[in-house]
């Protein structure tokens, strides 16, 4: 993808890697929570899904029937499909059941970004507005390195995947691809390169057997309801190791991920024990989480128990939807946040580089604000470019006849925007992030992006048998920033699984290009750090740690600019 | 039980008058030479001989008016009113005489018996212990001794005094059981065996059989029970009843198709109870027969529809096979025949709860603490209930009243130390202090909860203090092995104290505990368990 305000260092500045210039300018190391009043009079997020346009409706299929599948479609991704410099929104629908029927056809929608806060559906234009299956989420990724993104589609009970022609349309190439993961309900999926041989594979969440000639018959209040999540047996996931030639071959089996079996639905991916290989967190509902650590040879190995992430103190397995990864603490090591279920709190786990990680849930005050939400998309982002990275997510209860059992729990339900206040503690921005977040949604899917290239992280997310939210952050460009846009040459192009640090005097920033995160979502490849207040900054340098290993410094950067930076040849293994 | 412990009394008190009734024949025998108030003496035991024991009673009035300090006199006077079983009065008697002759100890004996019988035990007690001082062989005083040892649960007393009377023993059937009853206590099976099969000579009394059947099976001694009730098929009285307690010790020996068939063979026969159909019922649910286990409930709860026991057994039996929508209707049905059963109202609060109809589950069990407010377990439940539908404020407050109410009862702390826990974990700091010494409370009262053991030792563990979690979390596991939480808690300790080996032989014992759990969970659809 191109970006609009690339800056093109000079080679003499930018390839050196014996001599690193720092930063002239000294930074305090830790930021102390956010500002108590902004510059701006704005909300931090305003809602613009009107005035960009988007009239999109997500459809769930709702009927008699109660299929569990109606609870939780609904997948966004923030990509640049034309590579015109502007993030496109794409937005996956959910579909028809046997009694749930739509007046409408049930299409997905591709909204290109037209600039100005403006967006306009070529889904069909495309070809890529409808699927054979029942849609959840979507994950884009240049799985033949071509420069553009293509799209995986996941559903049930198949997946897709679509390529990018390269005029702005897409051709269904799964059955050639070989990745239909024929049979499975598959939720969130990830691109990663698991053996580092400069290629895309895929990582496919799956959840559970499911037949719409079998509705499960339960009862909430009298009224019908969706079972709990344990009626249903779970399903291993779907590994597809990118082969090169644009096919995949199927590896679950080879790589240990067979025996997994349970209920997949969230899935990030994330060097989590700082080896340089991709390692996956694996967010599952009523099964234990998955910690697969990549074991350099093709396969992984399950290390959520010994890391305390798999299940609760009390030994158990909790609901498990979305994930992300991101260095909440500043330690330079990723942690990892979890949505779970009301009662059970979203979880936050602090990575101690040796097990156990440390669970900071309650410590943190997450327990505070979510012991009542039942959690879907979530994103480690840093909302007001403080150097601190905030959580934003969204939730929503599954069972509208919740209402009649709870007092305290409400069907639709208020997403989060979370503070990092530098502590290990969050604080709940509900009363200045904006109205969206004073209102209430059945919010499933949340992806993240800089659609209007401001330098601060905006957001879209969606709802069920609903439009979707588009919001635009206001706060964030108000701060010093700096952003990357990384292109692989021996790594994979998308740069998936790069490690970026970036030194602010003593202390330093790490963030990481993830695959899949969140809940049925694909966000912005771009990483922007916020560099926080600062009277003036210079240039900075970025370490990076490309995905095949190499590592590479930069230099000379200008803040408050996206930066696209190539993996040299000369890269140091 | 009570019919049979209202036979074994008659047969006591038929056994007092035929010790008065020698005891005056001596006292006559034994007279030197008749006195005015001698000749009403002699007359009354003639009367008594012939049954006349009113009018026994009047001439032995006037020997006492006659002659006021004649032990002899006052005693007998005392033995005719325990034959007319006016046995408080008699004592009175009794303990005239023994004023005059301190000494006597047939007196003192049947003084002592007569304690016995009207469950004044101590003093029965203390009667007999001062007769063996003076005649430390006197059998029957030793006998009676035995009895009231058994009766105030000295089973190691009981079967010391029993057993060195053997002979008397063996034609009392009463104390045979009760001899019986004080080994099964002391751990001695064979010896209770070896002395119910005593029961069971040629002069067996049925009665006797049956209440030794019963004693085995209180001592889940199945297959002896078994044995003895099945001896007295043709002679015990009482068909229904011998039924019923055979296909309950078959029952609960496991032997369901035996159980089985002697309550069909019952009803068959035409004798048709509840009871046993209650009891089908049951081996049917042992069995996984559930169709035929809930019929066998309609059909008790049709015989007697207004007996609780029946819609609580079927409510959870449904309860337990997660069919929650009909074990509520069973609740509801047993409320319109017995409205006011605070049992009923606490299985629906319960069942309500599974299902999470927390709201209902509060009415349920406001409902059940009006209708008991003796009974803690409402409280307990009401409590939980408010908690989990949200209504926090109410929760403390219902725990609070709780523990003002019953201070003694461990469960009412544990269970308010749990509710703020959560709050704690919502960032409530003093309700976190507040539950551990709740916590602490409740162990000091019942140290065998293995839940606030468990929650102390996470706390500890929480707290880096890992020796003391480890002490804590055994002690848990100990007491419910079962729980696989505990088993997890002790691997992450153990992993903590770097005692690799243990971890793993605890996370093994966990993950199969949570495998069975989860095999159990599957086939039906769960809706109703922890759904919301």
């Amino acid at each position: 993808m191109r970006t609009a305000k690339v800056s093109r260092p000079k080679i003499a500045c930018l390839v050196s890697l014996t001599f690193v210039i720092r930063a002239l300018v000294f930074m305090p190391r830790a930021i102390e929570g956010p500002p108590e009043a902004f510059r701006s009079a704005e909300d931090i997020f305003t809602d613009i899904t009107d005035a960009a346009g988007i009239s999109w409706k997500h459809f769930n299929g709702e009927s008699e029937d109660r299929f569990l599948i109606e609870t939780s479609s609904g997948g966004a991704g923030f990509l640049d499909f034309d590579e015109d410099g502007l993030l496109d929104l794409f937005l996956v629908n959910g579909g028809e059941t046997p009694r749930g029927k739509s007046e409408i056809p049930v299409r997905h929608a591709l909204y290109r970004n037209l600039g100005n806060d403006k967006f306009q559906d070529v889904a069909a234009k495309a070809g890529i507005d409808s699927s054979l299956f029942y849609g959840m989420g979507v994950a884009a990724g240049d799985y033949d390195n071509d420069g553009f993104q293509d799209l995986f589609l996941t559903g049930y009970p198949s997946c897709a995947l679509f390529h990018n022609n390269k005029d702005g349309t897409f051709t269904d190439v799964t059955l050639k691809a070989g990745v239909q993961n024929q049979g499975k309900w598959a939720a969130s999926a990830a691109w990663f390169d698991y053996d580092r041989d400069g290629l895309l594979d895929l990582f496919v969440c799956n959840y559970a057997e499911l037949s719409f000639s079998d509705s499960r018959r339960c009862d909430m209040a009298g009224q019908r309801s969706y079972c709990n999540p344990t009626a249903y047996k779970g399903q291993s996931p779907t590994l597809y190791r990118n082969q090169g030639d644009r096919t995949f071959l199927h590896t679950t089996s080879r790589s240990g991920i067979a025996k997994h079996v349970g209920r997949g639905f969230g899935v990030v991916s994330v060097d989590a024990n700082d080896d340089g290989w991709a390692d996956l967190f694996v967010a599952r509902d009523t099964s234990p989480n998955l910690l697969l650590i990549n074991q350099r040879n093709g396969t992984f190995k399950d290390s959520a128990l010994d890391a305390e992430t798999a299940y609760n103190n009390d030994g158990k397995a909790r609901a498990g939807m979305g994930v992300d990864a991101g260095d909440f603490n500043g330690d330079g090591q990723p942690d990892f946040v979890v949505t779970n279920f009301n009662d059970e709190y979203h979880a936050l786990y602090l990575n101690r580089v040796t097990f156990p990680y440390a669970e900071r849930t309650r410590e943190s005050g997450l327990a505070g604000i979510t012991r009542t939400l039942v959690g879907w998309g979530i994103r480690f982002m840093d909302y007001d470019n403080d150097g601190n990275l905030d959580v934003i997510l969204v939730n929503g209860h599954p069972n509208k006849t919740i209402e009649l059992t709870r007092q305290d729990v409400t069907y639709k339900e208020f997403p989060l925007l979370l503070a990092n206040t530098g502590r290990e503690t969050f604080r709940n921005m509900k009363d200045t992030a904006g109205p969206a977040f004073r209102s209430e949604y059945a919010a499933r899917g949340l992806a993240v992006g800089d659609f209007d290239n401001d330098g601060d992280t905006d957001v879209a997310f969606v709802c069920l048998n609903s439009k979707p939210v588009l919001l635009r952050n206001n706060l964030g460009q108000d701060k010093q920033w700096i952003g990357f846009q990384l292109e692989g040459t021996k790594s994979n192009r998308d740069a998936i699984g790069a490690k970026l640090t970036v030194r602010l005097g003593e202390r330093k920033l790490v963030r990481w290009i993830t695959g899949g995160s969140s809940f049925l979502a694909s966000h912005d490849k771009r990483l922007v750090f916020g560099l926080g207040d600062r009277p003036t900054l210079d240039v900075l340098s970025v370490d990076i740690r490309w995905p095949n290993g190499a590592t590479q410094t930069v230099s000379g950067l200008v803040p408050n600019r996206y930066h696209r930076i190539v993996e040299t040849a000369a890269g140091t293994l | 039980m009570n019919l049979e412990r209202a036979k074994f009394q008659r047969t006591v008190i038929a056994t007092l008058a035929s010790l008065v009734l020698s005891v005056l024949s001596a006292n006559a025998l034994g007279a030197q030479r008749p006195t005015e108030a001698q000749r009403h003496a002699d007359q009354a035991m003639q009367l008594a001989q012939t049954g006349n024991l009113q009018q026994a009673e009047i001439e032995l009035r006037r020997a006492v008016e006659l002659a006021p300090n004649e032990p002899v006199h006052l005693a007998d006077l005392g033995g005719i009113l325990v034959m007319q079983q006016r046995l408080a009065e008699a004592n009175r008697y009794f303990e005239k005489s023994l004023k005059l002759d301190p000494n006597n100890i047939v007196t003192r004996r049947n003084l002592a018996a007569s304690q016995w019988q009207l469950g004044d035990l101590g003093a029965a007690q203390r009667n007999l212990e001062r007769i063996l001082r003076v005649n430390p062989e006197d059998k029957s005083t030793i006998l009676l001794l035995g009895m009231v040892a058994e009766n105030l649960k000295d089973y190691t007393n009981a079967a010391k005094r029993l057993g060195s009377v053997l002979e008397l023993v063996r034609e009392r059937p009463e104390s045979t059981v009760a001899l019986a009853r004080s080994y099964y206590h002391t751990k001695q099976k064979r010896r209770a065996q070896e002395t119910l099969q005593m029961l069971q000579g040629s002069s067996a009394n049925p009665n006797g059989v049956f209440l030794g059947g019963q004693v085995a099976a209180e001592a889940n001694d199945y297959e002896t029970a078994e044995k003895l009730f099945v001896s007295i098929r043709s002679t015990y009285p009482d068909r229904t009843t011998l039924g019923f307690n055979l296909a309950q010790v078959q029952y609960q020996a496991n032997r369901l198709p035996e159980s089985q068939k002697t309550i069909a063979n019952l009803i068959e026969a035409g004798y048709e109870t509840s009871d046993l159909y209650n009891l089908l019922g049951w081996c049917y649910q042992k069995q996984n027969r559930l169709k035929e286990a809930v019929r066998a409930f309609d059909q008790a709860i049709d015989l007697e529809p207004s007996k609780e026991s029946n819609y609580l057994d079927l409510g959870l039996i449904l309860t337990n096979s997660k069919l929650l929508p009909v074990a509520s209707a069973v609740a509801n049905k047993g409320l319109e025949r017995i409205p006011g059963s605070f049992r009923i109202y606490l299985m629906k609060g319960m069942i309500e709860t599974r299902q999470g109809y927390y709201s209902d589950a509060v009415k349920s069990y406001s409902r059940a603490c009006e209708l008991n407010p003796q009974a803690p377990e409402a409280n307990r439940g009401l409590a939980n209930a408010q908690s989990s539908a949200g209504m926090n404020r109410q929760a403390f407050a219902t725990f609070e009243r709780g523990i003002q109410r019953f201070p003694q009862d461990a469960l009412h702390y544990q269970e308010y130390a749990l509710v703020l826990l959560k709050a704690a974990d919502a960032g409530d700091a003093p309700a976190e202090t507040h539950a551990f010494s709740l916590l602490e409370t409740a162990i000091g009262l019942d140290d065998s909860l293995a839940e606030s053991h468990y929650q102390l030792g996470n706390r500890a563990l929480a707290k880096g203090q890992t020796k003391l979690a480890l002490q804590h979390l055994k002690t848990a596991a100990k007491l419910d092995p079962q729980d696989a939480k505990l088993h997890y808690a002790l691997a992450r300790t153990y992993r903590r104290l770097g005692r690799e080996a243990e971890a793993s032989r605890e996370l093994g014992i966990y993950e199969r505990l949570k495998g069975e759990e989860e095999k159990s969970s599957l086939g039906l659809p769960s809706a109703e368990d922890k759904h919301e």
